[in-house]
């Protein structure tokens, strides 16, 4: 079960004023991005019009992880900060830890879309406090947190209270105006103004669930398994489904299976820097990590004072979708049997050497 | 005021043009006869022959990026020069240009398959970046080519022009807009003074990036990379917008350059006096010819390019007038001295020798010589021609180019138009032309228009031997000629400017399987003798048929025709994105499709990408996207205004020919395809085939 320092739960607990609580909320920015990339690289390593239960697994995952990185973006507008996105230290580095040091050193890589991937690395991300072991039939048995650690869970409830502690208080320097609401790419229900202790509530209960479940099912409040849930559905092999007997859930659904002849047999963890200047590889490579970094200029942007700004990220989103078929596409020079990696790292520049 | 004026600051780096070619070939439009392999690459068959298919790149998005561009030189206002980055600001900043740093990729089309000759550039931003800091971030309004020179690139082991597009350079001109100055930009050489020039006069700058050695500029691994050089300058309200102006050189003897350059190679140029007098800057940025390098390589070099050593470029103002009459006599006159004369030093005022120019020169200037001018010349270079020669002393030097005839000549600012007709009634399509004299604006100068001939086989491959080619017909263009009506005649104002206002009526698509018309409209001093202009110097118009967008669009009648045809000529979109043929994949995408095709059209997510959708069926489509999106996704604030028609707002009729200035003889047609070399891409082959088509017309 993923960890999360104590210190981060004790800092929220011990905040007297908003201002405390603005990098333990940047943490959170951080955090729900840091998953973003290594679902998005699995992904896009699945060909285009293949695999299609995997891909909808994969990118409505990621989707919603987008979608946790702002409203935590807005939370931080909500209590008076300012969303730091635009900088070299917002992208963890990859293979590595995920922000605040989350789970007890579990090493995050960017790889292709695999079983062995989902299960070791995306589901260990996603594991909720107490996971319900499927096919049993759900009881309300969820016990309370052991006390010698902490779960994400934990680290946004304790959050969740001190904002209802402060009261309004906490929002008095927000700058509700400022928050990003285009409701273009999510439903008003999902994403909404905070605007004080009751909105904040309802907008971490969200993250929480979208991501864990709930104690007593695997469904999130629309009714789709939980982030975790849904990535075991490429473990089992099979869509989480209710059993018409039991009423419990099975996997017993549909197939989901990896077909492995339609995924990129992408290099992991790419770097520009290691392939030869001027192959065709570095370019494409380098146009990937850049098109990365315009999209978190165009967030940072969105989440400091231009919320309009969402829509050139959106732009950026389908751009890199587009490079990453052009670098999948494109043979390692030393390996042509393998497709160049994708590299998600902040490169402000197309220059030869990063800055 | 353009980016020849002073201050100015210089970048040079590579470009990266992913053009789609699929649309290369108009008849890849006619949905009817599509065929899937027109999606795939050409393929060569034995005998020489080529199989087209989606010609040489069809998986091309568009994109136009600029990579790995630093700064190379600034000159401050009075011409103090700091050419190396080191020089440029204080202290020693190495300033890198960085583009697109929160937008999607800036991106280049044509106008229309059947016109390939303005390619622009849509939706660029650039900043110039110190460390991590941007000392100007700027957005290039939209700028097309203008001076393409084919043949430029002379392989140095034959001696012949390099084939196609990688031996043509160009200059894409355009101002700059929403400028931002980092704290740093005051204290730096060029950048601070630019500041101080824009600052209080309309917060504008000029750009022109100056492009060559598409795929030739870095060596085996360089498909779709080319050479590019910016140059940033000052601008000032009511400036021309997509060109400099100035004092223009061009051609002025026959010879096997034509229509590209002069005997000596060198292609037309624009230079410029500085306001107070004191400097003459001329562009050889676009001018001088260069070398394809392949002898005496080392072992694994690869060949590369390089400016040709024409000895000293001494840059004069010629003592002796053209004869000039009157604007009653009708005519220029012929130049009393031409390209190739031997001129003897009475003959002429030095204003300044550019020599020991190369590949690093031109990336540091963009080939911009900024000339003290001496006060022999200054007494005459406000009435008289300038000229470039060539030759040393004692021998009498030779003009490589001159100023145009009387130092006349005229250039359309907006010369690319789109369109859109109403179903009743015309629309106006109005053009500025700036009408110069030694550089100052002609006022009351007569100006000539007239619709080009009727041209056919625009827009195909134009090889005789192309193999399997697609079975629909290339359409007309510039037909028919009673759709647009322009003025046949004009006077400039006191501005030196005369409006040329083009109407425009519905076509009622001539062409069938492909949008609206083309229609080129030449344009010219109405005087006799005057100097040639640029092959492709002429207003370029797309004129979209008139649509009324359904109310309840069905996609079967009306939205699957238009999708489905750009599903086929943009197979990067099915293959990378979704296809544009299935409805159910547009519906699931309907977001984001209702985003691209509400945007401005100078924005770079726009849709499509080709900007070449009439604002009736951009309509259509939004209206039908509608039905897929939930109403808090619906902003209807963005949509496209329909055309109105209004009546016709003069009489006359519309004059059907070329003018002199722009007409090509046979033998200089030939010439022309014979300097295009071999080369069959998509630039190349349109060229060949305007050229080959041209001269029948204007027999």
């Amino acid at each position: 079960m993923l960890k999360v320092e104590r210190r981060y739960i004790a800092a929220i607990q011990a905040a007297r004023k908003p201002e405390d609580l603005h990098w333990l909320v940047q943490s959170a920015i951080e955090l729900e991005h840091s998953t973003i990339p290594p679902y998005l690289a699995a992904y896009f390593s699945l060909k285009l019009g293949t695999n299609d239960m995997v891909a909808d697994i994969l990118r409505s995952v990621a989707m919603e992880e987008m979608l946790h990185m702002s409203i935590a973006s807005n939370l931080m507008i909500a209590i008076g900060g300012s969303p730091q996105i635009n900088r070299p230290g917002f992208v963890p580095k990859y293979p590595g830890p995920l922000p605040m040091n989350i789970g007890d050193g579990l090493i995050v890589p960017i790889g292709k879309c695999s079983v062995e991937l989902v299960k070791n690395v995306f589901m260990v991300i996603e594991e909720p406090e107490n996971p319900i072991d499927i096919p049993v039939r759900l009881l309300a048995t969820a016990e309370g947190a052991g006390p010698e650690f902490h779960t994400i869970g934990e680290f946004y409830a304790a959050l969740d209270k001190k904002l209802q502690e402060m009261g309004k208080d906490a929002f008095i320097k927000g700058h509700p105006d400022r928050e990003m609401v285009d409701n273009t790419w999510f439903p008003p229900d999902q994403l909404f103004r905070i605007t004080g202790p009751e909105s904040a509530s309802a907008a971490i209960e969200l993250i929480v669930e979208q991501g864990e479940g709930t104690p007593t099912s695997p469904l999130d409040p629309e009714d789709e398994p939980a982030h975790y849930y849904r990535f075991q559905q490429i473990v089992k092999g099979k869509r989480l489904v209710r059993d018409p007997v039991t009423g419990g859930f099975v996997f017993g659904g549909a197939p989901v299976r990896i077909d492995e002849r339609n995924v990129w047999n992408m290099q992991p963890n790419g770097d520009p820097d290691t392939l030869p200047k001027g192959s065709r590889a570095r370019r494409a490579s380098v146009q990937f990590a850049y098109a990365y970094t315009s999209l978190l200029n165009a967030l940072h942007r969105t989440f400091n004072g231009r919320p309009e700004a969402i829509r050139d990220a959106m732009g950026l989103m389908y751009q890199l979708r587009l490079a990453a078929q052009d670098v999948l596409s494109t043979p390692l020079p030393d390996d042509p049997g393998m497709a160049t990696g994708l590299c998600f790292r902040w490169r402000p520049t197309t220059a030869e050497t990063s800055t | 005021m353009s980016y020849l004026n002073l201050p100015r600051v210089t970048f040079a780096g590579f470009f990266e043009a992913d053009v789609n070619t699929v649309n290369n070939d108009v008849r890849n439009y006619d949905s009817e006869v599509f065929e899937a392999r027109f999606q795939m690459r050409q393929v060569a068959e034995p005998g020489g022959r080529t199989e087209y298919n989606g010609w040489w790149n069809p998986d091309g998005s568009n994109a136009f990026r600029l990579m790995e561009c630093a700064v190379t030189g600034a000159a401050g206002p009075g011409g103090a020069r700091a050419e190396s980055a080191a020089q440029a600001g204080t202290p020693a900043p190495s300033l890198r240009i960085e583009a697109q740093q929160g937008r999607t990729q800036a991106k280049i089309v044509d106008l229309d398959p059947q016109l390939q000759f303005a390619s622009g550039l849509w939706g660029m931003r650039l900043s110039l970046m110190l460390g991590d800091l941007a000392v100007l971030s700027a957005t290039l309004q939209p700028a097309c080519f203008r001076d393409i020179y084919f043949g430029r690139v002379i392989v140095q082991s034959t001696g012949q022009p390099l084939g196609g597009s990688p031996s043509a350079s160009a200059r894409f001109t355009g101002t700059l807009t929403d400028l931002d100055w980092g704290p740093d930009a005051k204290g730096m050489t060029g950048i601070g003074a630019l500041e101080a020039a824009a600052d209080g006069r309309g917060g504008k700058l000029t750009m022109s990036l100056l492009t060559y050695g598409y795929s030739k500029s870095r060596g085996p691994d360089d498909f779709l990379v080319g050479s590019v050089v910016g140059s940033i300058g000052p601008y000032l309200p009511g400036d021309p917008e997509m060109f400099a102006p100035g004092r223009r050189f061009a051609p002025s003897a026959s010879s096997a350059n034509l229509p590209f350059a002069s005997a000596s190679g060198l292609g037309y140029m624009t230079g410029a006096v500085s306001p107070d007098g004191a400097t003459f800057s001329l562009d050889f940025g676009n001018s001088i010819p260069m070398w394809l390098v392949d002898k005496g390589l080392q072992p694994g070099q690869v060949p590369y390019l390089a400016l040709q050593d024409l000895g000293p470029l001494t840059v004069v103002v010629l003592k002796g007038e053209d004869p000039f009459a009157s604007i009653d006599s009708g005519a220029v006159a012929a130049p009393y001295v031409s390209d190739g004369d031997g001129l003897t030093p009475d003959q002429y005022e030095v204003i300044g020798i550019v020599q020991g120019y190369d590949m690093a020169w031109l990336q540091a200037t963009g080939g911009i010589a900024d000339l003290p001018i001496p006060a022999g010349a200054a007494a005459l270079i406000g009435d008289h021609s300038l000229a470039v020669l060539l030759g040393s002393a004692p021998a009498p030097l030779t003009i490589g180019i001159r100023e145009t005839v009387a130092g006349a000549w005229v250039r359309a600012d907006q010369f690319v138009q789109r369109v859109d007709t109403a179903e009743t009634g015309w629309v106006s399509a109005p053009v500025s032309l700036w009408a110069m004299r030694w550089g100052k604006p002609w006022a009351g100068a007569p100006l000539q228009a007239s619709l080009s001939p009727p041209l056919n086989d625009q827009g195909g491959t134009g090889d005789p031997k192309e193999e399997k080619p697609p079975q629909a017909v290339i359409p007309l263009i510039n037909v028919p000629p009673d759709k647009v009506l322009v003025p046949a005649t004009l006077t400039t104002g006191d501005d030196g400017v005369g409006v040329l206002n083009i109407q425009v009526e519905n076509p009622g698509h001539p062409r069938g399987y492909v949008d609206g018309q083309i229609y080129q409209i030449s344009y010219s001093l109405a005087l006799t003798g005057q100097s040639p202009m640029p092959t492709f110097e002429f207003i370029a118009m797309h004129a979209r048929d008139a649509y009324l967008p359904p109310l309840t669009p069905s996609w079967t009648d009306d939205i699957g025709p238009i999708l489905v045809q750009y599903g086929n000529l943009y197979p990067v979109m099915s293959r990378g994105l979704f296809s544009f043929s299935d409805p159910l994949a547009i519906a699931a995408n309907a977001r984001l499709l209702h985003l691209a095709f509400t945007r401005p059209i100078e924005d770079p997510n726009y849709m499509p990408a080709t900007r070449d959708l009439s604002a009736g069926k951009v309509t259509a489509i939004l209206r039908w996207l509608e039905g897929y999106l939930p109403e808090a996704a619906v902003d209807r604030r963005h949509y496209p205004s329909l055309p109105e028609g209004a009546a016709r707002a003069a009489a006359g009729e519309t004059a059907v020919g070329m003018a002199a200035p722009t007409r090509l003889s046979a033998a200089t047609a030939q010439a022309a395809i014979a300097r295009l070399g071999p080369g069959n891409d998509g630039k190349t082959a349109a060229v060949r085939s305007f050229l080959k088509n041209a001269p029948v017309r204007d027999a």
